[in-house]
């Protein structure tokens, strides 16, 4: 049977892989709201099936070899939009690099969520109180010396103290950093200081998940699910028929 | 595919409780000295089905894998301590802090909670309060019956001029502030309490170090934006309608497949 019903098991596979697309498809729309995050977008490539039996591959098949579709998901680093929000604590990285933050654990992890917090000690945190990093470590603020500003190049400055510079990290390959919670860890990478970085304060960068081509992706998801089952029942039909007809003995 | 359920369920949740926040934000728009809250969201964890980095043979390496996310949560509603606007009331009791800082109230167990909402009363014994009759601490002495006057210079210094015409010092205001105001746990009533994460309240005078100044006869409005909050709102709902269609739609896949076997 191996030669004949291949047809289903690829539409099988391609079946699987549209769910996977769904589930990448509504963390996107889930995340829409996220700042900073980017989307991931997924993309099918098919590998051709390993070799068959000889016996079963027909002159149809040797023509159009079989293959099997499957999901590839690849970060989208685009810009998301910059929106104002005239909170201090809110920095946006325009163009390349990330956040370094240090996580209770000790680690760095690198992110594009710019919404900062000044915790008990008077240092900046983010919302889950990891340490944003600077040139010199850890960003402590001076109580007295009232708000903070941050200038184009990172440097912070209360009044005409500058009390700190913050780093923006980048990677040869951002698509090898692996994906955590909050943002991305460097996943075997050596982060490079961007020398001048460009950092706007008082901006928030929104999530660049774009809802429409998200919504349209699920349609068209949606549909191709759809194709996809219709083959296998037609299959199932089929090999009913031929079932029926060809197993019938007297 | 359970997956991308809960996804937009979690996306889902998180919009409603943005709504929460801005119905919030934006019932309070007449609140002196009110600090509107702002909803930070954050992915959750991801699950790999195929890691980046993995073998796949041969010394070949997986370029780029998959990560399929659960979703979005909140992570936290801080409240944006920026400056509200001052409107002038030219009422003597009523005060408004420019800058950094806090009115401490005793609160009725004895602890102390904080408060931006200037709009101070008198009570029977000439005592400072607050609209809810709690004292105001670290502010100007018992007020004399015989006042005809009281001044409050920015830096917080209290005077008092009295029925015959001369005048005397009352006392000083001063403010406490906090290295994370935010950290600051609300309570209702317009007052905030110290939390471990806010740090410890530190008392200064007003107008140095950094502490606000005073400004006698005008209260600080909220910080609410109301457009701000209405385009969020705006944002919020059509958010969560995409995430009941991405259920939707995954809901029609499964159900797709349970019919496939006749």
């Amino acid at each position: 049977m191996s030669g004949v019903n291949i047809s289903v098991y690829q539409n099988a596979s391609a079946i699987r892989s549209v769910e996977q697309g769904q589930d990448i498809t509504a963390h996107n729309i889930a995340t829409s709201s996220v700042a900073g995050y980017k989307k991931t977008d997924a993309s099918y490539e098919s590998i051709r099936v390993a070799k068959l039996p000889k016996e079963t591959l027909t002159d149809f098949l040797r023509g159009t070899p079989a293959q099997f579709p499957y999901i590839d998901g690849k970060i989208t680093f685009r810009q998301g939009e910059m929106r104002q929000t005239s909170n201090d604590h809110d920095l946006t990285i325009e163009g390349e690099g990330f956040f370094e933050m240090e996580t209770p654990e000790g680690d760095n992890m690198y992110t594009r969520d710019g919404q900062f917090h000044v915790n008990s000690e008077g240092v900046l945190v983010n919302s889950r109180g990891n340490v944003l990093q600077g040139e010199n470590g850890r960003i402590q603020l001076i109580p007295s010396l009232g708000k903070f500003t941050v200038n184009k190049e990172g440097g912070v400055f209360q009044g005409n103290t500058l009390t700190g510079r913050i780093r923006v990290m980048n990677f040869e390959d951002p698509q090898k950093l692996r994906r955590v919670e909050g943002g991305f860890m460097a996943g075997g990478q050596e982060p490079q200081q961007i020398e001048e970085p460009k950092l706007l304060q008082g901006f928030l960068e929104n999530s660049n998940v774009n809802p429409l081509r998200e919504m349209v992706n699920m349609i068209s998801l949606s549909r191709i699910h759809e194709a996809n089952n219709k083959m296998i029942q037609n299959y199932d039909q089929l090999f009913g028929k031929a079932i029926s007809i060809l197993g019938q003995t007297s | 595919m359970n997956l991308s359920l809960y996804s937009g369920a979690t996306g889902m949740e998180a919009q409603q409780l943005s709504l929460n926040t801005i119905s919030n934000n934006i019932a309070n728009v007449n609140t002196t000295g009110f600090k509107k809250s702002k909803i930070e969201f954050q992915d959750l964890l991801y699950q790999n089905p195929q890691p980046v980095g993995g073998e796949t043979g041969a010394g070949n390496i997986v370029p780029v894998g998959i990560e399929m996310g659960n979703g979005t949560k909140v992570t936290s509603t801080a409240r944006v301590y920026s400056q509200g606007s001052l409107t002038q009331t030219e009422r003597e009791l009523d005060f408004a802090i420019d800058g950094n800082g806090f009115f401490e109230i005793e609160r009725a167990d004895g602890t102390s909670g904080y408060s931006r909402d200037g709009a101070l009363k008198v009570g029977p014994n000439g005592e400072i309060t607050t609209s809810d009759g709690l004292p105001v601490l670290n502010g100007p002495n018992n007020l004399p019956p015989d006042r005809v006057g009281v001044f409050v210079s920015p830096s917080g210094l209290v005077s008092v001029q009295l029925a015959d015409g001369t005048i005397q010092e009352s006392g000083q205001f001063q403010l406490t502030r906090f290295s994370n105001p935010s950290g600051l746990k609300s309570i209702g009533g317009n007052l905030q309490i110290e939390t471990a994460a806010s740090g410890p309240p530190e008392a200064g005078n007003p107008n140095e170090n950094g502490f606000g100044s005073i400004q006698q006869g005008y209260l600080e409005m909220s910080n609410v934006n109301v457009v701000e909050e209405m385009v969020n709102m705006i944002v919020a709902q059509r958010a969560y309608e995409i995430n009941a269609k991405s259920i939707q739609t995954s809901d029609e896949m499964m159900g797709r497949v349970n019919q496939l076997k006749r």
